[in-house]
């Protein structure tokens, strides 16, 4: 399991080390507004935006990070291996989503096909360090996964006990 | 006349800014015939032993102008090449593989292993594409990386 998970990381961390080089840059078709220029839809210089790439592990883990001149929007696809893991990933990452703020650079509709989006832009990479955005975010996949099948086995434990103190009066 | 504000003016002044077909480079096109020429050639060269030789011939033979079949035909072939070369051989040996490539052949190689990462036959055999991927990086460092980004010669 970890033996494919390292270049799994790895290759994140490296495409992600490449991708968030950014620069300000003032939109060039609104006056005096400077937006995310992945973010703008319909745009009209499709110059500003870069190759996307997806890494995948498998059909079920994957992450998508888009490159533009002033932005990166890194989408990442949990593993849900049954319905269970579905749930709890929902209510994770909407749970998540919902104190977006405090995250700075979540965002907080994720992209379609994709469970958590992140969206960091210039200013972002101004305030904090790079290689710490980086870290977070390799942390992030890291802990989610396990999070997530903690609280499954934490799920059925309480599952099974509930049913057997609710059958005891058939006993 | 409803609904005015939604037009989108900018359309209508091409002269403003670059259209995506402006993006494309100006390289001659390849045919679909090419890319079945050089997928038999790999093919007898991977079924004799010659791996490298296999591997540097699809890479410099990319199709960058073609149309979406030939471009998918040509990266399932190299796919078939790192399938080889690692049913093959060790895991340990693929940085011998890549540091025999040069480094425009290196380049194209990440950009393969991106594309093919993206594919539902890529995604079954991910660990496989990763391995490749990460050797591939311990030998060339970020750059290919950067350049798959920037480049609009897209496979």
């Amino acid at each position: 399991m970890s033996q494919s998970l390292k270049p799994y990381l790895t290759a994140v961390r490296s495409s992600l080390t490449a991708a968030i080089c950014l620069e300000d840059f003032s939109s060039q078709l609104v006056e005096r507004h400077n937006r995310p220029e992945i973010e703008v839809d319909n745009t009209h210089n499709p110059e500003l935006i870069l190759n996307p790439m997806v890494i995948a592990r498998n059909e079920n883990e994957k992450i998508l990070i888009e490159p533009s001149i002033n932005s990166v929007r890194v989408s990442i696809k949990i593993k849900q291996a049954d319905e269970i893991e579905q749930i709890l990933v929902h209510k994770f990452t909407r749970f998540l989503t919902s104190r977006a703020e405090n995250f700075f650079i979540l965002r907080r509709v994720p992209i379609k096909g994709y469970d958590i989006s992140f969206l960091i832009t210039n200013f972002h990479t101004e305030q904090m360090l790079k290689d710490k955005l980086v870290d977070f975010i390799i942390e992030f996949m890291e802990d989610v996964d396990k999070e997530i099948s903690e609280m499954k086995l934490f799920l059925n434990a309480r599952a099974r006990v509930i049913a057997e103190a609710y059958l005891t009066p058939f006993d | 006349m409803e609904d005015w504000r939604r037009i989108d003016i900018d359309a209508y002044e091409p002269e403003n800014h670059l259209s995506k077909e402006e993006l494309i480079p100006d390289l001659p096109p390849t045919s679909q015939a090419d890319i079945v020429a050089v997928s038999k050639q790999v093919r007898s060269a991977l079924s004799s032993g010659q791996f490298v030789e296999a591997l540097a011939l699809a890479l410099d033979s990319a199709p960058y102008i073609a149309d979406e079949a030939t471009k998918n035909l040509h990266s399932e072939t190299i796919f078939e090449i790192l399938c080889s070369i690692k049913n093959n051989h060790n895991i340990n040996d693929l940085s011998s593989f890549v540091k025999k490539l040069d480094s425009s052949q290196q380049d194209t190689l990440v950009k393969y292993l991106y594309k093919t990462m993206d594919t539902s036959y890529g995604q079954k055999q991910g660990g496989l594409l990763l391995s490749w991927f990460e050797k591939t990086i311990e030998v060339t460092g970020l750059g290919p990386i950067v350049r798959f980004m920037s480049d609009r010669r897209t496979v």
